[in-house]
């Protein structure tokens, strides 16, 4: 076999969507429902639903400045090895992504500064692009126990 | 006149269109609950009232982004009028949060401490107390299972 065999993709699925709070929840519930073929614990769920809340959260609130105004895209890819979720957005983008992911780095005194963490503390990685006045990509990825090969498969 | 009669008829084309929305959700409402309430999500979240100086709040649903600007004015209403400076929230109806929900929940806890009140969680489900947990809050706000001890709490 020449193909790597973690790379090799098993499922996918995109979705685009305006940038309005209630876009949030459906957002994690089709991530939730994507990542349910897998066999996954209600904790790890649960986890992959913060995670995309966060991402999602702050695609509106800080890319489009909480305004209906702009585009957020999921894609989702599931390779036998890991799981990776990519929200990306068109938004302002982020100046100094370090600081961005620092804890309790808010912009907003009304909000946690959690967002990154939660993402940092739910997935194996978390891996941000981003450029000002272009938009910010955000990738989570999640590793995934290795498959016992199914019977007849051999 | 033609005008108002034509808007009479669009206002009366988007009742049926509304309506029929309701009823088709009425349908689907027992296979897909869960799914049209993100949809739709007519029902009431954020419930307050006041006995004596405590302000008693129900969250109910997803404590997310669509939530923090209802529950922030509901109970703002109280503490900034001084009608409460002591605050219990009933997250035992919530069924997910995020760092919005924690982040509005923190706004309260500073400003109660302003006020030199007290605030309290009560009878969040394993899941959201795990969050509430990884989140450091539980550190600074006292979380408890039923209203009865938050309440002894509160004092």
């Amino acid at each position: 076999m020449s193909e790597n065999p973690d790379k090799k993709i098993i499922n996918f699925m995109n979705m685009e969507f305006l940038s309005v709070p209630e876009n949030v929840a459906l957002s994690r519930v089709v991530v939730a429902s994507f990542a349910a073929q897998l066999d996954m614990t209600l904790n790890d769920m649960e986890e992959l639903k913060v995670a995309t809340s966060e991402a999602v959260s702050n695609c509106i609130i800080h890319g489009y400045n909480n305004q209906p105004i702009g585009k957020v895209w999921i894609s989702v890819s599931l390779y036998s090895s890991r799981l990776e979720i990519t929200i990306k957005d068109e938004g302002v983008g982020i100046e100094d992504i370090d600081k961005a992911m620092e804890p309790a780095f808010s912009t907003d005194p009304e909000r946690m500064g959690l967002g990154f963490v939660f993402m940092k503390s739910f997935m194996d990685d978390v891996e941000v692009v981003s450029e000002v006045g272009k938009g910010t990509s955000v990738k989570l990825i999640k590793n995934l126990p290795p498959v016992k090969p199914q019977a007849g498969n051999r | 006149m033609a005008t108002a009669f034509s808007r009479h008829r669009m206002s009366i084309y988007e009742f049926i269109c509304e309506n029929a929305l309701k009823g088709f959700k009425f349908a689907l409402s027992k296979q897909w609950q869960g799914i049209i309430a993100l949809v739709g999500g007519a029902q009431l979240r954020v419930s307050a009232h006041l006995k004596g100086s405590t302000l008693l709040v129900e969250v109910a649903g997803e404590f997310d982004m669509t939530l923090t600007e209802e529950f922030r004015t509901t109970v703002d209403s109280y503490l900034d009028t001084g009608m409460a400076k002591f605050l219990l929230i009933d997250l035992s109806k919530v069924t997910f949060i995020d760092s919005s929900g924690l982040g509005a929940i923190l706004g309260r806890y500073k400003k109660i401490q302003g006020l030199k009140g007290k605030i309290v969680l009560v009878g969040p489900h394993s899941q959201v107390k795990r969050i509430l947990n990884v989140s450091g809050i539980n550190t600074i706000i006292g979380i408890y299972e039923d209203k009865k001890s938050a309440l002894n709490h509160l004092g």
